[in-house]
């Protein structure tokens, strides 16, 4: 089944952003997206090059909740991550707001 | 999270296709196929109310979001015995075709150009997904379609109508190079003259196949998937405890080929090119084609009470999902994608790929990625090609 991991934008290029899930980083297009992308927004990507969509942050941090109850069912040693407050910071926003 | 841990969680999560093919004097003599798919990420559904679930489907399944919500959806008013009208049910159905026409276009626009040494074209993808989009937000009255029992459509006050001509319009002018694309596809000696007259990205793909020999590449002789029998994928679903039937689904007993080429194995042009090719590589591409309009059955199967099937054909082929309720929660959830029934161990990849033969290293790479691309998995895959 395509899951689709909601990835942070920790930097921008031209027409690319560096995004990061789970610790991992990958530099990936944003041709394919019809809205400015800012740092601490959430994005979709497909086929691991492409952002194809940017996710309300409700939205992502409702996503990566549901993949981290699902990893925990899965065995897996899961920690909660800083991702919706470094989102926040990455934003501009105040942290735990 | 240290740098090793968080990759171990990320191939938990992120689904892919390993395929190790083996070759021995010019053939492929065998091949593994090794499926890492989150398969029971449908696990955190159980548990939560039927419209929280509902909510979750699309933010879990985002890329193919309308699919999964649709069956979702179908699921759960079948299991619930509502649901919406006919107007309603076709809107969605519009939706869901919608989503079908991205993919396909992906495909085509960027995956058949990478396997064949040409070059994708992402601009035009990016020009359709606008157009996609506009046609999306003209279905229903809100974002939140996805409503229990149904949502408000719109009006149709021409603008939808135009707005597919237009898509309709640049799918004949970008992919067939400005000849219509139904007169294209409607018989083999018009199909062959247009892929040697036409220097689109998607005629160079084929062109690319048929100048390599390939066009019968990779054809299977697996059971094409037409009409399943729905009360027969609702028991095995029922009965699914530890989810091998998710995982190796068959149909009476019979492994099946889902997707493009099911739909589309009575087009006179199909039986054309399956009397000359087999169902190889040229018409599993071809079947690709007339994808950019799938058709029905989408539909919703009641079982008893509490109990429902949502069953939705999208691109890659049916999409199940089988629900149980009680008293408004969900007790049970599964589902099934059209990648099991395609990628299975004994399904038309496998089926078709050994015994062909294998020119250089480079072209049966190509080839075995584009029938890979042709048959469609869902997920990434990693091409491992050894000669012994």
């Amino acid at each position: 089944m395509c899951v689709a991991i909601p990835s942070l934008v920790v930097e921008l290029g031209d027409s690319t952003a560096t995004v990061e899930r789970f610790e991992e980083r990958i530099v990936v297009s944003l041709l394919m997206l019809d809205e400015p992308v800012e740092l601490g927004d959430y994005l979709i990507i497909q086929a691991g090059a492409y952002a194809v969509e940017k996710l309300e942050p409700e939205e992502a941090e409702l996503s990566l909740a549901l993949f981290r109850e699902w990893l925990r069912m899965a065995g897996e040693d899961v920690r909660e991550t800083e991702l919706p407050g470094a989102a926040a910071e990455l934003r501009g926003e105040t942290r735990g707001r | 999270m240290a740098g090793e841990e968080s990759r171990a969680v990320l191939a938990t999560l992120e689904a892919s296709l390993a395929l190790r093919v083996r070759v021995e004097g010019g053939r492929i003599v065998g091949l593994e196929i090794e499926g890492k798919r989150p398969l029971q990420a449908a696990r955190v559904l159980e548990g939560r109310s039927v419209e929280a679930a509902l909510a979750a489907l699309p933010v879990m399944f985002r890329l193919c979001g309308t699919a999964q919500s649709v069956a979702g959806l179908q699921a759960v008013e079948a299991a619930l015995e509502c649901g919406p009208g006919p107007v309603g049910r076709a809107a969605r159905s519009m939706l869901v075709t919608v989503e079908a026409l991205e993919q396909s276009l992906w495909r085509i626009l960027l995956d058949w150009p990478r396997c064949a040494d040409g070059q994708p074209d992402a601009a035009s993808l990016d020009h359709f997904r606008r157009k996609l989009r506009a046609l999306q937000r003209g279905v229903f009255t809100d974002r939140r379609w996805n409503r229990l029992g149904g949502a408000r459509v719109k009006a149709d006050d021409g603008a939808l109508r135009a707005t597919i001509e237009g898509v309709d319009a640049d799918i004949d002018e970008i992919l067939f190079g400005g000849v219509r694309g139904a007169e294209v596809l409607a018989s083999r000696p018009a199909f062959e003259a247009w892929i040697g007259d036409t220097r689109t990205a998607t005629a160079s793909a084929l062109e690319w196949v048929y100048s390599n020999g390939l066009a019968d590449f990779g054809g299977a002789d697996v059971r094409l998937a037409g009409d399943f029998d729905t009360d027969y994928v609702s028991d095995r679903l029922a009965g699914d405890d530890n989810w091998a039937y998710c995982e190796r689904p068959e149909h009476h007993g019979e492994v099946h080929q889902t997707g493009a080429l099911a739909r589309w194995s009575d087009a006179p042009l199909v039986r054309a090119l399956h009397g000359e090719h087999g169902y190889g590589l040229v018409e599993a591409l071809r079947e690709h084609m007339l994808t950019l309009a799938p058709e029905e059955p989408n539909g919703a199967t009641a079982i008893t009470t509490g109990r429902g099937l949502g069953s939705v054909e999208t691109a890659r082929g049916r999409l199940f999902h089988w629900v149980e309720v009680r008293e408004g929660t969900v007790a049970r959830y599964r589902t099934l994608a059209p990648t099991e029934w395609n990628f299975h161990p004994d399904g038309p990849l496998a089926a078709g790929l050994v015994g062909a033969p294998a020119g250089d290293a480079d072209t049966t790479r190509r080839a075995v990625d584009l029938l890979v691309t042709a048959i469609d998995p869902c997920v990434g895959v990693e091409l491992e090609l050894a000669e012994a």
